[in-house]
């Protein structure tokens, strides 16, 4: 995936929030929310449980920064943990409903411009409200690989699945995307 | 009209995948290329797909609508006070020794509990008369239900006295006065964990050493009625537990406010009362 930046400050309040503090975990936290908020945004398909998944993002990130071991940077480890967190949300959340439709029906609810999405047969539409209306499946990999720039063998082991099944899910996307977007 | 030439647009939608992944065989990949030069729909989806995966990764970032952190601050842990490395080093070091003193607890009790019922049993049911459910001999060594049987009881009685006359009235003895009338002495009576924000060696850890100290003294005398083997089964119990114990007062000298650490120590001394007091009242060997 890309490597984000890592501000320098990073590192002395990982190290502060490790050992408890909330207010240096804080700091963390602003730097990094908007990042964390868009990827579990535009994984899930709605805004509104974005934020919600968000909180646990960074919930699950003061649980678990005392194992931090700095091997990477802050950012990218709770990139992972945001991506693991998405991801467990929507097996947990399709067992729980036991899904009315399949997968290939399930689209985003609030998508990204609420007030202004257009129906699925408008004209056109764009490119995030379109995202938002893809598949689940392939609407994560597609943000994973093509947004967020992951590699289908970091995809495939946090899916589960194979690298080819990363690939053919992403040619998928595309496909629907440019359908929608060129109507 | 080469091979080449002869690629259909189907045949290249089904090498998409491979060509934008750059998985294709140079010559395969050539195919596609001529195909799509000469392509108004294949090279419309091409450069269709290239313009997303251009846009996608230029798309910006997004931005809550509301503030978060409020929903996460409640959420994590909300009675924290800041703490220094140096601090979280202590509660670090003390959970591996506390862990080894429960484990050897455990493992102390379950080793006499079985030796002393193992061996001690049959000579008990010969010697024990039942006392009275909720009675007085419920209340631990305090009332001792041990009478010995006209027949099989020893000569010199002195031990069984001795656990009688003089156990019986310092357990009841070290318990808060409030608390007499409760169970056994150590658990009720003399407990620890009410305490701690105090040192290891507080009034209530004291009170155990009496009682200890005088169950010792109880075995001190009776020693030789044991058999040799419970004895020693005996000392490596006491063993364990005393190392359980020395282990949580270590630990909580370094974090005398942990109420797990002052919980481990009760558990532990209670365990070694339970022990003296299950020795004092084994029978004689036969």
């Amino acid at each position: 995936m890309m490597q984000p930046t890592a501000p320098a400050e990073d590192s002395t309040d990982v190290a502060l929030a490790a050992a408890g503090d909330r207010r240096a975990f804080e700091r963390l936290y602003n730097g990094h929310v908007n990042r964390v908020f868009t990827l579990c945004a535009r994984m899930c398909g709605s805004r509104i449980r974005g934020e919600e998944l968000t909180q646990d993002v960074f919930v699950r990130a003061w649980e678990k920064l005392p194992q931090f071991r700095g091997d990477s940077a802050f950012s990218t480890w709770v990139h992972r943990i945001a991506v693991n967190i998405v991801l467990t949300d929507r097996k947990n959340e399709g067992r729980a409903r036991r899904r009315m439709k399949e997968d290939e029906d399930e689209v985003g609810e609030d998508i990204f411009a609420p007030a202004a999405t257009p129906p699925r047969d408008a004209d056109r539409m764009d490119l995030a409200a379109a995202i938002g209306n893809l598949p689940a499946g392939a609407r994560q990999i597609f943000v994973l690989h093509d947004v967020e720039g992951y590699k289908h063998e970091e995809i495939a082991e946090l899916c589960g699945i194979t690298a080819g099944g990363s690939k053919a899910q992403l040619h998928r996307a595309r496909l629907l995307l440019r359908e929608a977007l060129t109507r | 009209m080469t091979d080449r030439q002869m690629m259909t647009c189907t045949a290249v939608d089904s090498e998409l995948l491979g060509y934008l992944e750059g998985t294709l065989a140079a010559d395969a990949r050539t195919a596609v290329d001529e195909h799509v030069a000469s392509c108004l729909r294949c090279s419309s989806i091409l450069r269709d797909i290239g313009s997303i995966r251009a846009q996608a990764a230029q798309l910006p970032e997004l931005a809550p609508s509301r503030d978060l952190w409020a929903g996460i601050s409640a959420r994590i842990e909300p009675a924290v006070v800041p703490l220094g490395r140096a601090r979280q080093d202590i509660r670090r070091s003390w959970i591996p020794a506390a862990t080894a003193a429960a484990a050897a607890l455990v493992i102390a009790t379950a080793g006499i509990t079985y030796f002393a019922t193992t061996r001690s049993l049959r000579p008990m049911t010969q010697k024990v008369a039942a006392a009275p459910k909720g009675g007085p001999g419920a209340q631990g060594i305090a009332q001792p239900s041990i009478v010995p049987s006209k027949a099989t009881a020893p000569p010199d009685t002195s031990v069984s006295s001795a656990v009688s006359a003089s156990a019986a009235p310092t357990s009841v003895a070290a318990a808060p006065a409030g608390e007499r009338s409760g169970g056994r002495a150590p658990s009720a009576g003399v407990r620890l964990a009410s305490r701690r924000n105090e040192p290891a060696a507080g009034p209530g850890e004291i009170a155990y050493g009496d009682e200890i100290a005088r169950l010792q003294n109880i075995i001190k005398q009776r020693r030789r009625e044991l058999d040799p083997g419970t004895v020693t089964v005996i000392e490596q119990s006491l063993a364990i537990i005393d190392a359980a114990v020395r282990q949580s007062r270590a630990a909580l000298a370094r974090d005398p406010r942990s109420g797990f650490l002052t919980d481990q120590l009760n558990h532990a001394l209670d365990k070694k009362i339970e022990l003296l007091r299950t020795v004092a009242l084994l029978p004689s060997r036969t």
